[in-house]
């Protein structure tokens, strides 16, 4: 945790030009932080993820109304997922799980498990877009 | 290669590299991408916002005082050089973070002059008024800079108002807090010296502030400052 507070802080300076509101990018920080220490990975992500470090067309209120309210629609899109699948995306994103991880904890193998979580990320996106 | 159009299959990929599932060379290829197809990059921050809502489920943690001393420590460092190359640009930064166990907020303003003495912090959390309030305190300036996560209004007619408080003294009123994101009050000149001991408050008054000069309304939250560098 003070990993991730200390990079928020050093980085605080390229926060406005990700166009993501303050809890995102600071909950994506936190997150890819975790997951870091998690996996121990050798290549960095948390801040140099190139995701973080955008430059955004048109950041500011409006990019955040629009951001609270896609959030609002995902948890109903989540709902409408068949619980297994909402239960791997809650897994890979909450906990950190990687696909060898997921395809254990469902019993699958680690290809079906993939083709099946991406069918239901593609699902998520579809739902969410008609909202 | 800019701002191709997706396929169904370049947003699935979008979600898994923003949900850290790629591994290795997919990994670094979906990376290469974001920094160079416009598209694809707006699709991953885009998940990035969505799914960090999956992150509401989870249960706040308030960090111990001892993360927060060790975490100031490490970010500000034990020798004033140090804390000078943090501080020279006159700005304020929010700092909050929900890591997968822990969500919690807390702010440090740093005022237009590096603190050349010690710096309190108190955080106040008035559950009626849904905001997190964090004062950091330099003695040696006087200056009281504060920080609310949450500009929601308080029920119409009534005002939040802070309040200073040296141990067995009265109440000295701040000023009613602000919707404002960030503010600056100078301490008081006789509380300057009792900066280490006090305590700060919040009372629910009615619009304008207390007209008594103590506070009228209910207490909405109460803190003792820390000391924190």
């Amino acid at each position: 945790m003070q990993d991730a507070y200390v990079k928020i802080w050093t980085h605080a300076g390229r926060y406005q030009s990700t166009g993501h509101s303050p809890m995102t990018w600071l909950i994506t920080i936190a997150r890819n932080t975790a997951i870091d220490q998690l996996r121990k990975r050798k290549f960095a992500s948390d801040v140099d993820d190139p995701a973080l470090a955008l430059a955004s067309a048109e950041p500011g209120p409006e990019a955040m109304a629009v951001a609270a309210s896609s959030a609002r629609r995902l948890s109903g899109c989540m709902d409408e997922l068949p619980a297994e699948r909402a239960a791997a995306v809650r897994g890979a994103y909450l906990d950190g799980r990687s696909y060898a991880e997921l395809a254990e904890e469902f019993k699958q193998p680690l290809n079906t498990m993939r083709t099946w979580l991406r069918r239901g990320l593609i699902a998520l996106r579809e739902c969410m877009s008609d909202g | 290669m800019a701002d191709t159009p997706l396929t169904e299959n370049d947003r699935a990929l979008a979600a898994e590299y923003a949900l850290s599932l790629l591994e290795g060379q997919e990994a670094e290829t979906a990376a290469r991408r974001v920094r160079e197809d416009a598209s694809f990059a707006a699709e991953v921050v885009a998940w990035q916002r969505d799914l960090s809502a999956l992150a509401d489920a989870l249960d706040p943690v308030q960090p111990s005082a001892a993360a927060r001393r060790a975490l100031m420590a490490r970010v500000f460092g034990r020798k004033p050089a140090s804390a000078l190359r943090w501080l020279r640009p006159p700005m304020w930064i929010g700092l909050a973070a929900a890591a997968l166990v822990a969500v919690a907020l807390f702010v440090y303003t740093p005022g237009p002059l590096q603190p050349t003495g010690p710096v309190y912090t108190a955080q106040l959390t008035p559950e009626q008024r849904n905001f997190v309030l964090t004062a950091t305190l330099q003695p040696e300036s006087g200056l009281l800079n504060l920080v609310r996560n949450d500009t929601s209004p308080p029920p119409a007619g009534r005002v939040t108002e802070l309040w200073a408080i040296a141990p067995d003294a009265a109440p000295v009123s701040l000023g009613v807090v602000p919707l404002e994101g960030e503010w600056q009050v100078s301490l008081p000149e006789n509380l300057r010296a009792v900066a280490a001991s006090l305590t700060l408050a919040l009372s629910d008054e009615p619009t304008g502030g207390s007209p008594t000069g103590a506070p009228t309304g209910a207490v909405l939250a109460a803190a003792a400052v820390e000391q924190a560098l």
